[in-house]
């Protein structure tokens, strides 16, 4: 009895001490979705709602940094990985579109969220040998490095699409400094405990959002220069193509 | 008594004698420039490993009749392809229907032969045992063969601590000696480090390979980078580049069963390309000047499967390079020819 007592005890004694901890974690899912729908891909299915195109997708591949949370006062708390370093994601095909983030990141409310599809100069320009087996940046885990060229492919988007009756293909792919695509969503993101972040990627916006794009009239490929500017303009509906689902207890 | 306790001192020294002896670490040799290699975590390199690897694929006993090892197909001398020519014939005399593939830089790839049937390393090695073109052998054949030896249970013993060798420790063996053989030392890397410089027929080539097949650009292009792109040479995807209008090998399809894969093959590194004739899956072109007037004039546009990224250039009729900038094309590929993957002393036969 007395050992019993000792040892319930020392185990409240243990809890008391067991300071609650003033950092959470966070997860940021992102689900691909055409029109509402999850985005399927080889299927020529898929209708642009304002344009009437009908679209097959077979490459979704983007490069995601700076991600930050949106503190009360409007200022960008940077979301860091377990050695303090920057986050960065890699989102393809056929895997999870999910950012994790340690326990890291001091409890409160937050307004918003944000990151950008593409890399900042230093990253875009530097070595790419440097990046470990399995880092999102690492060449051979994105392809999306354009080698002697310098610099990454920030989203590759690939596919067919429906050309009086005829199908044919389209491919943008969206690189250079110029066209990075700012993500920014405003929301209340409660963090005063470990929650998951869901949004949608909703492709159909890359083709109407703030510039209508109709690979027929625009030009069904771009490497993002000599285009004509359709690059750009898709890059500019990219910061618009993402939308807040809801926020979810993280067990 | 005493025949006791001598019997529980042998016991004793057996089972002490049970551990293997340590391996040694295997240092690998990665180019200036290549991104770490994901070497697999259940099989790294050791010396042990590797050289044992190295000896399995030289060593003709994984044939049926002992005649025909790995690197009876996968020559040094021709950037670890079959000496030129387009299809490889087994020990039968039964002849493949795809051009041997060369074996370098494998630590970055993630599916192997042309129609990714093999997801890991260490299963290509089984394949070819067991195809009737190829050593026409089984696996148990190759197995009782290896553990009737007392070299290779010895050389098994050092590198895996295995007194009975199985399938697993004959693909990791082979995994790690073909993970070693990295090629980063062609005259385009030289250059790239700033050691050696390219003639302007070469710089030409290299910035026709780099550029884009694209009417509005002010500098003309030939669009190889997206799909050979990187210090690789290659994308690692399967694609279809517009070869045929009625597909009749199905390729990558053939190993999933997907309509939307038939026709696509693995897109190979263009490093060595000079040492590796004949081209593509199939080998159906002889040289370098063939497969660039292919992609100048010859592809198909209603290729079933045929990849976007082969729209541009098919919606621009080819790309309508000029000779003398084919022949600058071609000069820069013979450019990503590493001839130390030749004279290499780790890759070559250990029985010459």
């Amino acid at each position: 009895m007395r050992n019993f007592v000792l040892f319930l005890a020392t185990a409240a004694l243990a809890a008391a001490c067991t300071p609650e901890g003033n950092d959470v974690s966070f997860q940021l899912s992102v689900q691909p979705k055409w029109n509402g729908q999850d985005l399927a891909y080889s299927s020529m299915t898929q209708v642009q709602p304002e344009t009437g195109d009908t679209f097959q997708f077979e490459r979704t591949d983007m490069i995601l940094s700076e991600f930050a949370l949106i503190q009360a006062d409007g200022s960008r708390l940077p979301l860091v990985d377990e050695a303090g370093d920057p986050i960065y994601a890699f989102f393809t095909k056929g895997k999870p579109w999910t950012v994790s983030i340690p326990d890291n990141i001091p409890k409160a409310e937050y307004i918003g969220i944000a990151f950008t599809v593409g890399l900042d100069s230093a990253r875009n320009y530097g070595d790419p040998s440097v990046w470990k087996v399995g880092h999102p940046l690492n060449p051979t885990v994105n392809n999306l490095h354009w080698g002697w060229q310098g610099g990454y492919v920030f989203m590759a988007i690939e596919g067919f699409y429906q050309n009086n009756g005829a199908r044919e293909p389209w491919l943008y792919h969206i690189a250079n400094m110029e066209n990075r695509m700012p993500v920014v969503l405003n929301g209340v993101l409660d963090l005063r405990g470990p929650r998951r972040l869901v949004l949608n990627w909703n492709a159909e916006k890359l083709f109407y959002a703030l510039h209508e794009v109709r690979p027929s009239e625009d030009g069904a490929f771009s490497h993002s220069s000599f285009d004509g500017g359709v690059a750009h303009r898709i890059s500019e509906n990219v910061s618009q193509s993402f939308s807040w689902v809801a926020l979810e207890n993280l067990k | 008594m005493k025949y006791l306790a001598l019997v529980f001192v042998a016991l004793v020294a057996v089972s002490c004698g049970e551990n293997p002896p340590p391996t040694t670490p295997y240092t690998l040799n990665v180019p200036q420039g290549f991104p770490p290699p994901p070497i697999p975590e259940d099989n790294p390199l050791t010396v042990e490993g590797v050289l044992l690897g190295r000896r399995l694929f030289y060593d003709p006993i994984l044939s049926r009749d002992s005649t025909q090892s790995c690197g009876s197909c996968h020559n040094t001398s021709f950037g670890m392809t079959d000496h030129g020519l387009r299809f490889s014939t087994g020990i039968t005399g039964a002849v493949g229907d795809r051009n041997s593939m060369p074996l370098h830089n494998l630590a970055y790839h993630t599916a192997f032969f042309w129609d990714g049937r093999s997801p890991m390393l260490r299963d290509l090695t089984l394949v070819p045992i067991q195809d009737p073109r190829e050593m026409d052998h089984s696996v148990e054949g190759v197995l009782a063969k290896l553990n009737a030896s007392p070299t290779y249970r010895d050389l098994f013993w050092k590198a895996f601590g295995v007194k009975t060798i199985t399938a697993e420790e004959l693909g990791l063996a082979a995994e790690q000696f073909m993970l070693t053989i990295m090629s980063g030392s062609s005259k385009f890397d030289r250059f790239a480090r700033g050691l050696e410089s390219l003639t302007p027929e070469e710089q030409q080539g290299m910035q026709l390979f780099n550029g884009e097949a694209n009417p509005n650009s002010p500098t003309r292009g030939a669009d190889c980078f997206h799909c050979h792109g990187g210090n690789l040479f290659t994308n690692h995807k399967f694609m279809n580049n517009g070869l045929d209008t009625v597909i009749t090998d199905p390729g990558l399809g053939g190993v999933t069963g997907n309509p939307n894969d038939m026709g696509k093959f693995k897109v190979p590194s263009l490093r060595n390309i000079a040492y590796t004739p004949p081209y593509m899956h199939d080998g159906r072109f002889q040289t370098l000047m063939e497969v660039v007037d292919f992609y100048n004039s010859g592809t198909h546009a209603n290729s079933p499967n045929i990849d976007p990224a082969m729209g541009d250039i098919i919606r621009a009729g080819g790309l309508g390079l000029n000779l003398q900038e084919r022949l600058a094309l071609v000069a820069f590929l013979n450019a990503l020819t590493d001839t130390s993957i030749e004279s290499d002393t780790l890759f070559q036969n250990p029985f010459n």
